[in-house]
């Protein structure tokens, strides 16, 4: 009888092992984004099946090509600031892309209006993503916030190539090579708001603005991207060293659908 | 009683299990009231919505313990991945 009960606690313990192991999300790659929404996931039936169907389907998919859409700036938009303080972060790479998560009571935020939206993460992308007539960046940073109500924002910024960035150094000196590594206890801090364009005032953002998605599976529409309209820099030979992390980690531009970018200037 | 023991432990194994599949589940995909939430292709801040989800917000947390709120899902989803 013991031993009964015994192989059955075994067996509960597998079929639950197994459970998560097969509910964890299917692997992508950037090289085969064109057929991201085609990606099965064996453990599912249908639509369940189909995660990232989506990245397929989705009619306000990011990134998109800033000089295909119709640009607008006859409405008064909420100001918009970027209030960060410096942080302790996690320096992670997630597997397709250099991340730095900011520390769990981190209070640094982007404000839009009277809202506040706290910095979860910022990632890099290269080349950038959003592209002006077909014309990428060679680099992108994201900052990507999320509210208590489950509201995404991204503030992008296109990368160019110039003076070196010295918490871009930072960042790339201790983010671990090997996916899904991750450095917390480096005590370093540094202050996302140097990442962001000298030229422009960090409580009054001058940008673009319009409805998108996550530009990575499963391509989650609802998601409020501002880009900002200044650049930022680093060296040649940091955007090297970023490309010995992850290289051509940037989704093609998408579809406008008819959507209209809102701009401040 | 041994019995009795082995089963309350396989019983409380098994509620864990899909306790922790049913988590990892909702992490693949924003929630549809995310993406209700979000704002409209007009491109304009969330600021339209403010009013609607400072009421769901109201509502969530007249029947919730204020220490027991639970950060989205999206938040940890983000850490994890490039998002």
């Amino acid at each position: 009888m013991k031993t009964k009960i015994l192989r059955s606690l075994a067996s509960a313990i597998f079929t639950c092992s197994a459970t998560i192991a097969f509910s964890a999300p299917p692997h992508w790659s950037h090289d085969e984004q064109p057929t991201w929404w085609a990606i099965e996931d064996t453990s599912q039936d249908v639509p369940l099946k189909y995660p990232y169907g989506e990245c397929g389907i989705g009619k306000r998919q990011s990134p998109v090509d800033l000089a295909a859409a119709t640009i607008s700036n006859t409405k008064t938009l909420n100001r918009l600031q970027a209030l960060y303080g410096t942080d302790t972060p996690v320096f992670f790479n997630g597997g397709h892309g250099v991340q730095v998560n900011t520390s769990l009571n981190y209070a640094g935020e982007l404000k839009v209006g009277e809202e506040s939206f706290p910095l979860i993460q910022f990632h890099f992308h290269e080349p950038s993503e959003h592209v002006v007539g077909g014309k990428a960046f060679p680099a992108e940073l994201h900052f990507v916030h999320i509210n208590d109500d489950g509201r995404i924002i991204v503030l992008a910024t296109a990368i160019d190539v110039g003076d070196e960035n010295p918490i871009f150094q930072t960042i790339l000196d201790n983010t671990p090579h090997e996916a899904g590594g991750q450095n917390p206890d480096t005590g370093i801090q540094i202050n996302p708001a140097l990442l962001l364009p000298a030229t422009l005032d960090p409580e009054n953002l001058d940008f673009y603005t319009f409805a998108g998605s996550l530009t990575t599976p499963p391509c989650s529409e609802g998601v409020q991207w501002f880009l900002l309209s200044k650049t930022i820099t680093i060296s040649a030979a940091q955007l090297e060293q970023l490309k010995g992390f992850y290289t051509n980690n940037a989704r093609s531009a998408q579809d406008l659908n008819g959507r209209t970018i809102l701009s401040t200037e | 009683m041994l019995i009795k023991l082995f089963m309350v432990v396989a019983l409380s194994l098994s509620v864990s299990c899909f306790a922790e599949s049913g988590s990892n589940q909702s992490k693949s995909l924003i929630d549809t009231n995310q993406q209700t939430q979000s704002s409209s292709d007009t491109g304009q801040s969330p600021q339209s919505s403010k009013s609607d989800s400072l009421m769901k917000k109201r509502d969530a947390q007249s029947t919730e313990d204020p220490d027991s709120k639970k950060k989205p899902p999206m938040i940890q989803y983000c850490k994890e991945h490039l998002c």
